[in-house]
């Protein structure tokens, strides 16, 4: 048998001539480091319009005419910054809404603090959300608004809309979980083995980087080492290294959770799997999804780590609303927000579907029928289960 | 055997000129002595003689004491008789020395056979596994128990505290070496594989120049693996180990800390949580208030 050839004359000059680029890609690298970088997040002006203790309430100002009249309120998660959904000019969902006609409000939750521990989910449910609904109504002179949660946001914008079903004209859940009995997510896999009850009860808050870690653990291979090599290779290119480093800082911007909100949301949720089974108890009410009857958009990412199609698909059959619609994209847990791909898509959808209810609502306008097939969305996965008969539910 | 040149000398003789020389030696330093640590600035009205020209000055007289004891015939006659007996003294206590020496070898080799004894036929392949694991249930089952003896005295539950705090340290960094370890299998695996696809490309001839090909294929390879070891079992019943190892050491570290708050009347983190448990409360209540009112 003959010995297999390798031509190690070739690798070795590949080799060499990557470790003179490299040396000339350092060079300059280092003056784009040292030079002036624009890295800033979060460049859409707004307005703080309310404020309750650590929670702040963003208005976004715009010069476009208002197509919506409702006002879209915005609800992060309380894992990372809600900056994520204005990270910069071409990608921003805030701005791509504002573009579309609508009216934008964003909680910001702020940076928890010791005296935080004990705020659980019913405080920002029934405490804050509720208040921040009040007074957008009351600036409005309106009765309802128009509400999109993001990741565990949509899980508490969900549970808001049950317990406040007259208070939300249109919900929009975006990669939220809501079924959490599942072995596609690692998260869902891991949250079972922990005791929640000694983490809580030995840090009060769980610390934003312990969280962190947790994530880069999820895919170490491609967070801890290939991301790094990718900014390497790239360094030279300095609307790259812009980029990268506007990730990073929202990435490693993590706040830490108010102890009692984790607990009962790994509980109730992760270890219980309660909220699907109309199970989930908050602020001494049982939170019922088929109270929740207005029109139900419910958007999630095919190749989400964190947050599977599985944990989220199941919430339309679940909830007791007639206009329920379903849309799976093709992208991941953060590229639904930040991929300049999924932009184009994403905030038309939302604002076209958003317009179609908007009007229907409206005094005097008839709400237009859903059509009888459902259509996927461009460049999704073609998954929309199902869609039931679009009927007055309110 | 006597000397065959001159009288025969007593043998304590010179060890007596010796300690009356001494005695000799410190009889006019005392006063002299006394001069240089009782200065007048030295003194105040609790310590009119001053303490370290009294420790001194009975220090030397001690001395002075023993020597003189040396120089008396009769006293050195016991000195020496104590000399001869010094032997049997030293091996007495060395022997108890290396008894006890010789019982905590013991006890380690029952250790060492104890954790041996289940893995008789254990595959090399899961040696460094297999060691990690006695490790910790060696430091788990025997090393920790030295942590937890019962301690007395005044500062008897600060030591213990302190104690607490090491032990789960200890324990922690074994936690952490199980789980660490896991973390790196997909590593040493991820290389093995990557080390078969090259003599697979070579034999078929696919071999590519570039580094970056090698790269993009192990770091595939890196995340199968990592993929693969993150959907078993047991590395998540290693994560929630290590965690609560975290969480005991953290809650240990804190009470020692708290010990030391107390002593500067700064609040511990209990005290402000319960604090913050009242403040949260009251602000339900009030809430709940405005909105009956």
């Amino acid at each position: 048998m003959a010995s297999p050839k390798i031509p190690v004359d070739l690798i070795l000059k590949n080799l060499a001539q990557e470790a003179e680029s490299a040396q000339k890609r350092m060079g300059k690298a280092t003056d784009i480091l040292l030079g002036e970088l624009d890295a800033e997040i979060a460049p859409t002006p707004y307005t703080v319009v309310y404020q309750q203790d650590r929670v702040r309430l963003k208005h976004y100002s715009s010069v476009n005419p208002k197509k919506i009249k409702t006002p879209l309120l915005l609800i992060y998660a309380l894992i990372n910054r809600e900056t994520m959904l204005d990270l910069q000019p071409g990608r921003s969902v805030v701005q791509n809404f504002l573009e579309q006609g609508i009216d934008v409000f964003m909680v910001d939750w702020g940076y928890p603090t010791r005296k935080d521990r004990y705020l659980d989910i019913d405080d920002h449910v029934n405490g804050y959300i509720n208040d921040i609904v009040d007074f957008i109504c009351e600036k409005n002179k309106i009765s309802k608004v128009n509400i999109m949660g993001i990741c565990m946001g949509g899980t508490f914008s969900v549970i808001y809309a049950c317990l406040h079903p007259d208070k939300v004209r249109n919900l929009i859940t975006t990669v939220t979980p809501t079924y959490f009995d599942i072995d596609t997510g690692l998260l869902n896999i891991w949250m079972r083995s922990v005791n929640v009850d000694q983490m809580v009860d030995t840090y009060g808050n769980i610390p934003g980087d312990f969280l962190n870690f947790g994530f880069l653990l999820l895919n170490p291979a491609r967070l801890m080492i290939d991301k790094y090599v990718a900014f390497f290779e790239n360094m030279a290119d300095k609307t790259f290294v812009e980029n990268f480093v506007r990730m990073e800082k929202w990435i490693f911007d993590s706040p830490d959770i108010p102890g009692e909100t984790f607990r009962q949301f790994i509980k109730d949720c992760y270890q219980r799997n309660l909220l699907i089974q109309n199970k989930m108890v908050v602020g001494g009410k049982r939170v019922n999804l088929k109270k929740l009857t207005m029109p139900l958009l419910n958007v999630y990412g095919k190749f989400d780590h964190l947050v599977p199609p599985e944990a989220c698909e199941k919430l339309t059959a679940a909830v007791g609303s007639r206009d329920t619609v379903d849309i799976c994209l093709n992208t991941g847990h953060i590229g639904i927000y930040v991929s300049s791909k999924t932009q184009r898509e994403f905030a038309p959808k939302i604002a076209s579907w958003l317009k179609d209810r908007d009007m229907a609502a409206a005094p005097g306008k008839k709400r237009r029928p859903a059509t009888s097939k459902p259509r996927p969305a461009k460049g999704s996965a073609g998954k929309i289960p199902e869609r039931k008969p679009a009927a007055a539910s309110e | 055997m006597p000397e065959k040149n001159g009288p025969r000398k007593n043998p304590e003789a010179p060890a007596m000129d010796w300690g009356e020389m001494l005695a000799q030696f410190w009889e006019p330093l005392m006063p002299a002595l006394s001069g240089i640590f009782n200065p007048l600035r030295f003194q105040s009205q609790t310590d009119p003689k001053g303490r370290m020209d009294e420790a001194l000055a009975s220090s030397a007289k001690a001395w002075q004491t023993l020597f003189g004891s040396v120089s008396d015939p009769g006293g050195m006659e016991h000195f020496m008789k104590a000399a001869q007996v010094a032997p049997d003294i030293a091996f007495g206590l060395s022997q108890a020395c290396l008894q006890s020496f010789a019982r905590f070898q013991e006890q380690v080799n029952t250790w060492i056979s104890k954790r041996g004894a289940g893995h008789a036929g254990l595959d090399t392949q899961e040696l460094d596994k297999a060691f990690i694991r006695q490790w910790t249930h060696t430091y788990e089952e025997e090393l920790s128990r030295y942590f937890k003896i019962p301690q007395i005295g005044l500062t008897r539950f600060y030591q213990e505290r302190a104690l607490a705090a090491a032990d789960k340290f200890n324990v922690l960094q074994t936690r952490m070496s199980e789980f660490m370890h896991l973390l790196y299998l997909p590593l040493e695996k991820s290389f093995n594989q990557l080390k078969e696809k090259v003599v697979e490309m070579a034999e078929t001839g696919a071999v590519d120049e570039k580094s970056k090909t090698y790269y993009n294929i192990w770091i595939k390879l890196l995340e199968a693996q990592y993929m693969k070891l993150f959907q078993q079992p047991e590395y998540s019943a290693a994560m929630g180990r290590t965690l609560e190892a975290l969480h005991e050491f953290s809650t240990a570290r804190q009470a020692m800390v708290d010990d030391v708050l107390k002593i500067y009347a700064i609040p511990t983190q209990k005290e402000l949580d319960e604090l913050y448990k009242e403040i949260h409360l009251l602000k339900k209540r009030l809430r709940a208030c405005e909105q009956k009112g």
